[in-house]
């Protein structure tokens, strides 16, 4: 009965600033071939169901508070997953004027699956990996880690700063 | 020990631990076909699919998740919901007066409505919108079985139904199909699975219950579970006579409902309505005026 | 007892007396305590009477008048139809003129016809179903009076130009009460015909209080079509004098075809009353006048008096099952219409109305039914319906009167802005639909009893379907509110907080015990009526006792699980696809109707999501024209079929 958690990971996909080749490859592993059902996981579209978070892409600035809104938005215990390099360290976008940088600066991140993009088996790795830390969260055995520093080898350019625009009605 | 005999036989007799039984045991029968429904699909898919207790896990799970909640209203509605559903089941298994348990149900899937209705979410709001076309769409079909049945029988009791001798799917398979066409409303299969889904990356994401998470959730899950028994019973009532048969005869209704979901893209509300109001709505009355003609 | 002949008249003229007290008293506060103090009145001499009456041998209550006195109610009836034609005079309207004088000329020639002038007659007459009518009259009604003191004087204050005085109020809605109560004790036709046309008279000049060319058209339209069922009840009166030579109804339930034509003449002439289809356009055209009014006309007074009419004449003609089927389906048509047409309508008070015309149809098929059990569930239905629908009107009014709309999709996420009003509100919609409650108890009872014609009982499953659907929307539309805590205290005068609080204490009073009601009450009035006792073992199985006991169980559970350990920390943002805007970037912003997201370059924009009302399928216009048509041919075969009967 205790186990329940981690025999039942339901999924919320969350595509943050990627090209698509992980996204593609994470819905392969729903596919016949892969069936991650297998494992209880259920790709579910929304972050109120979800117990994992499995993100794609890097974050940048107009979408970071969407990313920030999703993770709160999920009932606790939750983990977040993140696929490939992009959302681990901004990947080959890090130089990008608009791009914050990983996904690990703006929420807490419990896995990372390298690649790019990671292979479907990898990424089911990542996802079993994942819910080992949620079990884990639920008895109270483990934290969220903490948020990584915003690494960009440059400075990021004036971006359209949300605030001052909020304030035309 | 005597008193305790006594207590015994005066549960059994006045038919609350009978009733007690039916409701801890109908969401394990919901559980198990609900446990069916996803290896059967898988299975179309060529998938090897989850365990045959997923739901079971899926359960435990949502309530072992902390509470959140956009409101209070909305979660009394939760338990409303649940709790009618319950007294739907529990009134079927003591056979009372089967118009009356529809419309003990037709309000359980009303609370669930107006809980999703009563949270400020878009996706919500249409899912549940979009469920009361579909009772909208369930209901006169429903009543007209009962009908049916009275006409058949001359009896709205449950009891006295089953207590008849020869079974009713003879005399009455428009209606069957009819009801077939409706449960599978109920349960949310393709093409009618239009207010909340099973299946992922739909229009309004997952409709009436999206604002529902963790325990919450749990509740109406158990009280989908209690729903399948609910309606699975119904179509055992088919065949009464023989519990082999009838078995069957439900079985067989619940895989023609996953060949269905499984074969047909989600269609239109408006076109849900008007499906259900002139083919199954005619079928179901002309068995009734078959009936009544005898 | 004998000063129950002395209450009976008291209690006519104790309304008529404070209207005309109105119409020249000076200032408000004394006639406000006025109407307050007649509301009391009314109401203790409203259950007196039925208390008194009922241990009179037999359940029934009658009061003979020596036959001098007949001339007295003939004097009155010309009275009210001479005011009544002056009217039409006034308003330059040929047609009233031709019909209120038509009655003028039946009238005239129904007291020419030789009859029996000399002997004794019954005036008044209170058996079980007036009892009910009187108990719904002047409860429900009392209740309206006591609403209307504190909303009239703060509609007088926002009144358009040209609108009625409160005096003028005063004296039509006072009288209105007063000619329905005498209109359910009369039992001589003549009487009956004052009150009936006194019953029209008022709710012209009602709906036409506030001025204003839209108002006063629907006022002459309710004249208009209430002239023509006035028509009607003259003809039926005529023809009843004609054949047996009295006026009563005593004569009328003599067993004879030409009574039974009389019968249908005023049963058609109950149907203008009842807004029945295709006479439905006066009540929907009513809904102009101040909410009181309109509460008086669906919930007390006016319509109710049609299915009165009808539920007194059919029990009696059960050897006519042909003709009485015909009107079941006029009922059944009306049933279904009105419900449809509900469904597509987002003015409050317009479905209001269409669900009041649904549901007398409801009344009329159970009428038409003819059988025990659907008497019952007829009987039940109108108590049920008059004080759910008292207290729903009057809620609307309300609201109406606080946010200045009466559109459903306005009233968004009431339940935090005027939490008391929006409580009464959900009290009164989920007495509609919700299983313990009055309503669909009686629905439930109709459609069992209507088991034996597959066609009437399809019109009554698809119309109980489609009832289901616009009070679940509008339920929805009230408690739809976002995630912020915050409630509002409502602030609202006093009169009509005691007048909600006792219309919902009412619904709930009678949703707990309405299987006690039903088959202590309802159920042997049945048998006495029908002198058969084959009827209710169904009913009296309902489990009310699980179904409570459920709830029961569930509340508490759900009260120490989840609403006592609720914590502000559980409460997150609804799911917007995380752009949501919180509600800080809002506060400033008033219109909480919409969805509010960040759209491109982080600018709020607004969304908004309606109600399904079928605007693309049904159209209002076209489903009304066929009903008509359908409604009329019912009634051109019921007056066809009984003079085929006749002959």
């Amino acid at each position: 009965m205790s186990k329940a958690i981690s025999k039942s990971p339901w999924v919320v996909h969350f595509n943050c600033n990627s090209c698509n080749g992980c996204d593609i490859e994470f819905l392969a592993c729903l596919t016949p071939t892969y069936d991650v059902e297998r494992f209880g996981v259920l790709h579910v579209g929304n972050p109120k169901h979800a117990d994992v978070l499995v993100v794609t892409g890097s974050v940048n600035f107009r979408n970071r508070h969407v990313l920030k809104n999703v993770y709160d938005q999920m009932p606790d215990p939750k983990v977040v997953v993140a696929m490939g390099v992009c959302p681990a360290t901004g990947g080959i976008f890090a130089d990008c004027y608009n791009v914050v940088g990983g996904v690990g600066s703006v929420i807490p991140v419990d896995v990372h699956v390298p690649g790019c993009p990671p292979k479907p088996e990898a990424m089911i790795d990542g996802i079993i990996e994942a819910v080992g830390i949620l079990e884990k969260k639920r008895q109270g055995l483990a934290v969220d880690p903490p948020l990584l520093e915003v690494q960009t080898v440059k400075g990021p350019a004036p971006a359209p700063a949300p605030e001052a625009e909020t304030k035309k009605p | 020990m005597e008193l305790l005999q006594k207590v015994c036989t005066y549960c059994w007799n006045t038919s609350w631990l009978y009733g007690f039984l039916v409701l801890l045991l109908t969401p394990v029968a919901g559980i198990i076909l609900t446990g069916i429904d996803r290896k059967i699909t898988a299975r179309m898919q060529g998938r090897i699919g989850p365990s045959w207790f997923q739901p079971y896990y899926d359960l435990v799970k949502l309530f072992s998740k902390k509470p959140m909640a956009l409101h209070r209203p909305q979660l009394i509605y939760a338990t409303l919901h649940l709790v009618f559903m319950m007294a739907a089941v529990l009134l079927l298994a003591q056979g009372r007066d089967l118009l009356m348990i529809l419309f003990v149900q037709a309000f359980s899937v009303i609370c669930l409505v107006l809980g999703g209705m009563s949270v400020r979410s878009p996706y919500s709001w249409i899912g549940s919108q979009r469920k009361i076309m579909q009772m909208l769409a369930v209901e006169p079909v429903f009543l007209l079985m009962i009908v049916a049945l009275y006409l058949r029988d001359g009896t709205f009791l449950g009891s006295d139904l089953f207590a008849k001798g020869d079974p009713l799917l003879p005399s009455m398979p428009l209606l069957f199909l009819a009801f077939l066409c409706a449960v599978a409303i109920e349960f949310e299969k393709s093409p009618f699975d239009l207010a909340s889904s099973h299946h992922a990356h739909q229009e309004i994401v997952k409709g009436v219950t999206l604002e529902y998470s963790g325990p919450f959730l749990g509740l109406i899950e158990i009280a989908h579970f209690y729903e399948i028994a609910f309606f699975f019973g119904l179509m055992m009532a088919f065949w009464h006579t023989n519990i082999i048969i009838a078995l069957l005869l439900a079985l067989g209704g619940l895989v023609f409902m996953v060949v269905l979901d499984n074969s047909f893209a989600r269609l239109t509300p408006n076109w849900m309505l008007k499906f259900m109001w002139t083919f199954p709505l005619s079928m179901a009355l002309a068995n009734l005026i078959w009936l009544w003609v005898k | 007892m004998n000063w129950i002949a002395y209450l009976v008249p008291a209690l006519i003229l104790l309304p008529l007396a404070g209207g005309l007290l109105a119409a020249v008293l000076p200032g408000y506060r004394l006639r406000n305590s006025m109407v307050n103090l007649i509301a009391l009145l009314i109401a203790a001499g409203g259950v007196t009477t039925v208390c008194l009456s009922a241990q009179s041998p037999g359940g029934v209550w009658t009061l003979s008048v020596p036959a001098w006195a007949a001339h007295g109610g003939l004097i009155l009836e010309l009275l009210i139809i001479g005011v009544i034609l002056v009217i039409s005079f006034r308003i330059k309207n040929a047609w009233i003129a031709l019909l209120t004088f038509l009655q003028l000329l039946g009238v005239a020639v129904t007291f020419f016809i030789p009859g029996d002038h000399t002997s004794n007659f019954e005036l008044f007459r209170i058996d079980n179903l007036s009892r009910i009518m009187l108990l719904v009259s002047t409860l429900v009604g009392g209740a309206i009076l006591v609403f209307s003191v504190g909303y009239m004087t703060r509609h007088q204050e926002h009144a358009p130009e040209g609108a009625g005085s409160l005096k003028r109020f005063y004296f039509f809605f006072l009288s209105f009460l007063g000619l329905m109560i005498g209109l359910v004790v009369s039992n001589h036709l003549s009487f009956f015909s004052f009150f009936w046309e006194g019953t029209t008279l008022c709710s012209y000049a009602l709906i036409g209080q506030d001025g204003g060319k839209a108002r006063s058209e629907n006022a002459v339209r309710a004249l208009l079509i209430n002239s023509f069922g006035g028509v009607l009840l003259v003809l039926g009166v005529l023809v009843l004098k004609l054949q047996t030579g009295g006026e009563s109804f005593n004569e009328l339930f003599s067993k004879d075809h030409y009574t039974l034509l009389a019968a249908i003449f005023l049963i058609i002439a109950a149907f203008t009353k009842s807004a029945l289809f295709p006479f439905q356009s006066w009540l929907l055209g009513a809904m102009v006048a101040p909410t009181p009014v309109s509460a008086m006309l669906h919930a007390a007074t006016m319509v109710k008096a049609g299915v009165y009419l009808v539920m007194r004449l059919t029990p009696h003609y059960q050897n006519d099952v042909r003709v009485t089927m015909v009107v079941a389906f006029a009922g059944a048509i009306t049933f279904l219409g009105g419900a449809l047409l509900a469904c597509t309508q987002s003015n409050g008070k317009r479905v209001l109305a269409y669900s009041t015309i649904s549901n007398l149809g409801l009344v009329v098929a159970c009428a038409g039914i003819n059988s025990p059990l659907a008497y019952a569930a007829g009987l039940a239905i109108i108590s049920f319906h008059a004080i759910s629908k008292g207290l729903l009107f009057l809620c609307v009014g309300r609201i109406e009167q606080q946010i200045g709309s009466r559109d459903i999709e306005d009233m968004d996420g009431l339940m935090f802005k005027m939490p008391f009003t929006s409580l009464m509100i959900l009290i009164g919609m989920l007495s509609m639909l919700l299983p313990p409650f009055g309503m669909l108890l009686s629905k439930w009872l109709a459609i069992e009893a209507t088991i034996r014609s597959p066609f009437l009982l399809l019109f009554m499953v698809l119309g109980s379907a489609l009832t289901v659907y616009f009070w679940a929307k509008w339920i929805g539309r009230i408690q739809h509110s976002g995630y912020h805590p915050v409630v509002f205290k409502e602030e609202m005068s006093v009169s009509m907080k005691i007048a909600l609080g006792i219309l919902a204490v009412m619904v709930l009073g009678t949703g707990l015990t309405t299987m006690l009601i039903l088959n202590k009450v309802f159920v042997p009035m049945a048998e006495s009526v029908f002198g058969s006792r084959e009827l209710l073992n169904q009913a009296a199985t309902f489990p009310a006792l699980i179904i409570f006991g459920a709830v029961a169980i569930g509340g508490i559970l759900h009260y120490f699980f989840c609403w006592r350990t609720f914590k502000n920390e559980w409460v997150r943002m609804p799911f917007l696809c995380g752009e949501n805007v919180t509600f800080e970037e809002v506060r400033g912003d008033n219109d909480i109707r919409s969805y509010d997201f960040h759209s491109i370059g982080g600018k709020i924009e607004h969304s908004h999501v309606t109600s399904y009302y079928f605007r693309d399928v049904v159209n209002e216009k076209l489903v009304t024209a066929c009903l008509n048509w359908g409604a009329w041919l019912i009634i051109l075969v019921l007056i066809g079929n009984t003079l085929t009967q006749v002959r």
